[in-house]
């Protein structure tokens, strides 16, 4: 295994060839990524995303069921780890990805080349992120991830307190956005500059914070502290967890506790 | 504020009408106040001149009848038989009736002797002259009592009005005469006495008609006698009217007697109620004229009006081969009828016109459909084309699929005038991809750009027109391998865009000397560019096409700076 982290992504795409076709002409192995999952309508794109936290979606905008940006929207997933791809009469949902903040959006016949620059660009942008994430570990277990209680931001203040307060029910970007009066973008942006890492990350690093006071009480297996915190799924938080303390939840708790 | 709506014919009948009232109101008003009083004064001055003429009638009969009345009492016959010298009257008689004329029936002559024994009448002696029987018996109006009650001279004669009394013949007295006889001596010895009767003055009178009352007032006694109502005479308590305000006073004999007229109201009266049935009528007439033009006008403008509107409703209805008659003979209705059909020819020739467009843009239209297929599809199926040839490692036709995808893209989705250097070259060499793999590699490019000016704007597709003109001039014709170049590069605070090629060069480069002048050639793409450049930048730019230093084309184009808004949206 090279240095760098291997990312995770998931395809939601309806057409069998096109998604057989990302599958097996993009070069996934150099750009260190693999497809854990493939989905063919939005519903579920949705749960797979919710099951198994990928680091990066690609996904069609038109899809069955639900479509891309709603599928995204109801996830615990950033826009900004979303590439989107767009047919020719999407130009309205393309638009809606602009401003939701999407990393990128692609207008089929996707130029694979297009593709796999943008793909390298993402994964770059999200190992730095992880290893944000990693470097905040602090190695005890009062709190096991620092993060900034204050910010000089009065509304990121109150963002940081809305997380505080509705971290065990499942909250999002939107939630919080709605509650600061904030565009999900703007809020973004403005989260990550003032407090060093993004919305999401804070909520997930929030949420292991109170998974680990959690798991000095006997008696409560890992996935009701993952559903009691706030995560989707118990597969989600094993993910979370391990990018931020390096270690699976099991792992920490028997080496810890 | 709305305007209550009217008629043509109601309002020239409102005009009209006022019109008319106006002078009629005037004229009754100026009457009203000042008719009445000129008219009594007319009326009082006319009263007083026709009063004067009826008094001298009156004088003139009065003197006819005292110089009759001097006569007889002059005259030997009577002298003589009254002196008692002659006993026999034939003489006496013939002087009478002579004198007496033929008026006997208007005046009767008597006469009197001084003790009453010698009576002479032309007709009967009346018995109120017989001085037996009345002697002491003063009777009031008696002209004979009279004249004996007052010392006075006898040889004048006395005049008395008549009192209503009636001859023995049935006549009415007006006045009497009486004139003492008197012999050589100046002694009286009898009397003579006219008794004129009123149709001696009355037939002769002018006023009767306009006069309510003409009344022959005797001063002395106060006697009256109306020339008018036969019935009234006696002391001024029998006529009333004699108050009455529009009286006239003439003065007759001296003053003795007056001549009084009372105006009649009932002429004046007349004249008023004459003038207000005149206004009737006036009015009746005006209101009938007033309505009989109104509806003649009101007719001949709302029949052309109307005229106007069916036209104009036909007009509404899109019947545009319709014209007004522009020859009423009203130069308003000739000036609108004018314009009107000016307009509707205009309004046909723009129907026309737009009709026109429309057909071709529905044949544009039905051809689009029935040539173009639903991008949509296209699109899909481009798609799909590409991920087969992907899975089948057909490079190239990935490579035309994604880039003749880019470029339907652009031409179907980008109206903007204005292109980014980036996407312009992208789009070049979408372009170029396609034709280097359709010409197997005989063709290559190369794209030399300053990253600065990546963001810079242009009018969008002037570098691809040149590339397509070298590439299917200068390379293709050439049939050997060739290369495009492109270089776009920051020049102080110029940009500059050069695309040359190896290609054969330019077989005639004065061609290119004078854009203006390929409008018509097969060079439009070229003069489009030039046009787009001309309007955009003025003279701010160069442009030209010329054969390079080293063989090939060259087409150089150079521009002002300028940043695309908000930065690249990449």
């Amino acid at each position: 295994m090279s240095e760098r982290e291997i990312l995770s992504l998931i395809i939601v795409e309806d057409e069998k060839i096109m998604l057989k076709e990302l599958l097996n002409t993009i070069r996934w192995n150099e750009l260190g990524i693999i497809v854990t999952a493939t989905a063919s309508d939005g519903e579920e794109g949705e749960r797979l995303i919710n099951e198994t936290a990928p680091d990066i979606v690609l996904t069609d905008i038109k899809l069955p069921k639900k479509d891309g940006l709603e599928m995204v929207a109801s996830c615990n997933l950033l826009y900004q780890n979303v590439i989107v791809l767009s047919g020719y009469t999407d130009f309205k949902y393309t638009r809606k990805a602009i401003q939701l903040g999407v990393y990128d959006y692609l207008e089929k016949p996707v130029d694979d080349e297009e593709l796999e620059n943008i793909l390298k660009e993402l994964s770059t942008r999200i190992r730095e992120e992880h290893k944000k994430e990693s470097s905040l570990r602090t190695g005890n277990t009062g709190e096991a991830i620092k993060l900034p209680r204050t910010v000089n931001n009065h509304q990121i203040n109150c963002v940081i307190g809305f997380i505080r307060e509705n971290y065990a029910s499942p909250i999002g970007l939107s939630d919080a956005a709605e509650f600061a009066k904030l565009s999900e973008n703007h809020l973004s942006t403005l989260f990550r500059e003032e407090s060093g890492i993004n919305f999401l990350q804070y909520l997930n690093a929030y949420r292991i914070n109170k998974a680990v006071e959690l798991m000095k009480k006997e008696g409560i297996n890992i996935s009701e502290i993952a559903i009691s915190c706030g995560f989707p799924t118990p597969g989600y938080f094993a993910k979370i967890f391990k990018r931020f303390l390096g270690q699976s939840p099991t792992q920490y708790r028997d080496s810890r506790f | 504020m709305k305007k209550p709506k009217t008629s043509i014919f109601t309002r020239l009948l409102a005009y009209f009408l006022l019109i008319l009232l106006f002078p009629t109101f005037s004229l009754t008003v100026y009457n009203a106040i000042a008719r009445e009083d000129r008219l009594r004064d007319d009326l009082s001055h006319q009263a007083a001149l026709r009063l004067e003429t009826d008094r001298d009638i009156i004088m003139d009969v009065m003197d006819s009848y005292r110089h009759k009345a001097y006569v007889i009492s002059s005259s030997d016959s009577v002298l003589s038989v009254l002196e008692g010298k002659n006993k026999s009257f034939s003489d006496l008689y013939t002087t009478l009736f002579e004198t007496m004329k033929g008026d006997t029936y208007l005046a009767d002559a008597h006469i009197l002797s001084k003790d009453g024994s010698i009576r002479l009448s032309t007709s009967v002696f009346p018995e109120n002259y017989d001085i037996r029987i009345h002697n002491n018996d003063r009777e009031q109006g008696n002209i004979l009592s009279e004249a004996m009650g007052i010392q006075r001279d006898p040889r004048a004669s006395i005049i008395a009005i008549g009192q209503n009394k009636v001859s023995n013949r049935g006549y009415r007295i007006l006045f009497s005469i009486l004139r003492g006889i008197l012999d050589k001596d100046s002694n009286l010895i009898g009397y003579v006495i006219i008794d004129v009767y009123s149709e001696a003055v009355v037939p002769k009178l002018k006023g009767s008609e306009l006069f309510a009352d003409e009344i022959l007032v005797d001063k002395n006694s106060f006697i009256g006698y109306s020339l008018i109502h036969t019935d009234a005479a006696g002391t001024m308590d029998k006529f009333p009217d004699i108050e009455n305000k529009n009286m006239v006073v003439s003065k007759i004999n001296f003053n003795t007697f007056q001549l009084i007229s009372i105006t009649n109201p009932e002429p004046f009266r007349n004249t008023g109620d004459s003038i207000f049935k005149a206004l009737t009528i006036t009015l009746f007439f005006g209101l009938v004229f007033s309505i009989f033009f109104a509806l003649i006008f009101s007719n001949s403008v709302s029949k052309r009006l109307n005229k106007m509107i069916m036209t104009m409703r036909r007009v509404e209805k899109d019947e545009l081969d319709i014209k007004l008659d522009s020859e009423t003979g009203i130069t308003e209705f000739d000036t609108l009828a004018n314009s009107f059909n000016l307009m509707v020819n205009r309004l046909s020739l723009l129907m026309e016109a737009r009709a026109e467009e429309e057909r071709k843009l529905r044949e544009a239209e039905r051809k689009a459909l029935e040539s173009q297929l639903n991008p949509h599809f296209i699109f899909n199926t481009l798609s799909t084309i590409k991920a087969l040839a992907r899975l089948d490692g057909e490079y190239k036709i990935y490579t035309i699929s994604v880039e003749l995808g880019r470029l339907l893209r652009s031409s179907l989705t980008n109206n903007s005038p204005e292109s980014t250097i980036r996407e312009a070259l992208k789009l070049c060499e979408a372009w170029l991809k396609i034709q280097k793999i359709r010409f197997e590699d005989t063709i290559d490019y190369k794209i030399d750009v300053d990253e600065e000016t990546l963001d810079m704007v242009t009018p969008k597709l002037i570098i691809q027109p040149l590339i397509e003109n070298a590439v299917l001039h200068g390379l293709e014709e050439s049939g050997k391998q060739g290369c495009v170049t492109i270089s776009v590069h920051l020049r102080g605070d110029k940009l500059e865009i050069v695309v040359s090629d190896d290609g054969k060069g330019l077989e005639n480069p004065d061609l290119f000397k004078d854009f203006t002048k390929l409008e018509n050639s097969g060079h439009v793409g070229i003069y489009n560019i030039y046009m787009r450049l001309k309007l955009k930048y003025g003279d701010n730019f160069i442009f030209s096409i010329e054969n390079g230093e080293n063989g090939g084309t060259m087409s150089r184009i150079v521009l002002p700076v300028e940043k695309a808004k908000g930065g690249a949206d990449e």
